[in-house]
């Protein structure tokens, strides 16, 4: 179930089209993608779980133009649906917790509450759906990170200002 | 997207700076004191309602000065968690061994969204045993 990465000698499991480590185009999809020809790179974006759902090693006969539903993976090496490995899509749970925590702002329980998300849309098998949910829960978490950022200058000049001020009066 | 688990030093740094930063910060200055420099929380001088971070100062005081139960009267969630987070996010950083990398229930957004969301309601309210949730 794993290939290595010609690379960084990474085991990669077969249906991730780009090594986790390195990233790069695992060879066996690498072929695939050049015998679709160019139909496939014209658009750049393939949803993610389209990227999925190839076969890792093409079947012969003709499997140009429309995608056809994924095929069944050989059921061989104890595999079953409970092994099934699913895409990694980051649910941004430490950014999340550390700007509900840090900053102090029901903005950082939004990014947590879409960081829940991510693992129960992935648990649903919409990974489309997770990856959204995912930016929106690292946008809540950038916006509670720059607000406070923001507090935090504003308390600092304000101290700035009540020194001068206090300065001023001769204090 | 099927992000790779890449190494990032610079962000182990900076959260290593940070923490760093932080301690010594709590070691040498007393939150409790009113004329301390350390910031108190926006969200609680807005609307007098405690966050799920309040107390989070103190009781990471109360910890460095060896008092824990002090500090889980001040922040129980941050207590417990902590140690946790930060478990998650060296592992982010810097992905661990198999051996000891955090176990997946525990990067699991859910079941912490249930306890900061909870946490954040119970220690407000006004009766015991939740009060005892809010800090002080």
């Amino acid at each position: 179930m794993f290939v290595e990465c010609p690379s960084c000698q990474e085991q990669v499991h077969v249906k991730l089209r780009n090594c986790t480590r390195c990233g790069t185009l695992m060879p066996h999809f690498a072929q695939e993608e050049a015998a679709a020809g160019a139909a496939a790179s014209d658009d750049g974006y393939v949803p993610i779980t389209e990227r999925l759902g190839r076969p890792y090693q093409s079947q012969a006969g003709g499997g140009g133009g429309s995608s056809p539903p994924p095929p069944r993976m050989p059921g061989g090496g104890g595999g079953g649906y409970g092994r099934e490995p699913v895409p990694h899509v980051p649910n941004q749970l430490v950014w999340a917790i550390l700007a509900t925590l840090l900053c102090c702002l029901p903005t950082g329980i939004v990014a947590i509450v879409y960081a829940a998300k991510v693992d129960g849309l992935v648990a649903a098998g919409d990974y489309d759906g997770a990856l959204s949910a995912s930016n929106s829960a690292k946008t809540w978490s950038i916006i509670s990170a720059a607000v406070s950022i923001g507090f935090v200058v504003l308390y600092v000049l304000f101290f700035v200002v009540v020194g001068m001020a206090g300065g001023m009066a001769g204090k | 997207m099927d992000e790779a688990p890449r190494r990032r030093p610079w962000l182990l740094a900076v959260g290593a700076a940070a923490a760093a930063a932080a301690s010594a910060a709590v070691l040498r200055v007393d939150p409790n004191a009113s004329d301390s420099w350390l910031p108190g929380c926006v969200f609680f001088h807005l609307t007098g309602l405690y966050c799920p971070g309040c107390g989070g100062t103190r009781a990471a005081h109360a910890m460095l000065h060896g008092d824990p139960l002090e500090a889980l009267g001040m922040n129980a969630l941050a207590v417990v968690g902590v140690p946790l987070w930060a478990w998650l996010f060296v592992h982010l950083a810097w992905p661990l061994p198999r051996a000891l990398a955090p176990p997946a229930w525990l990067s699991d957004a859910r079941p912490w969204a249930v306890a900061v969301i909870g946490f954040a309601l119970l220690r407000n309210l006004p009766w015991m045993p939740f009060s005892g949730l809010a800090p002080g």
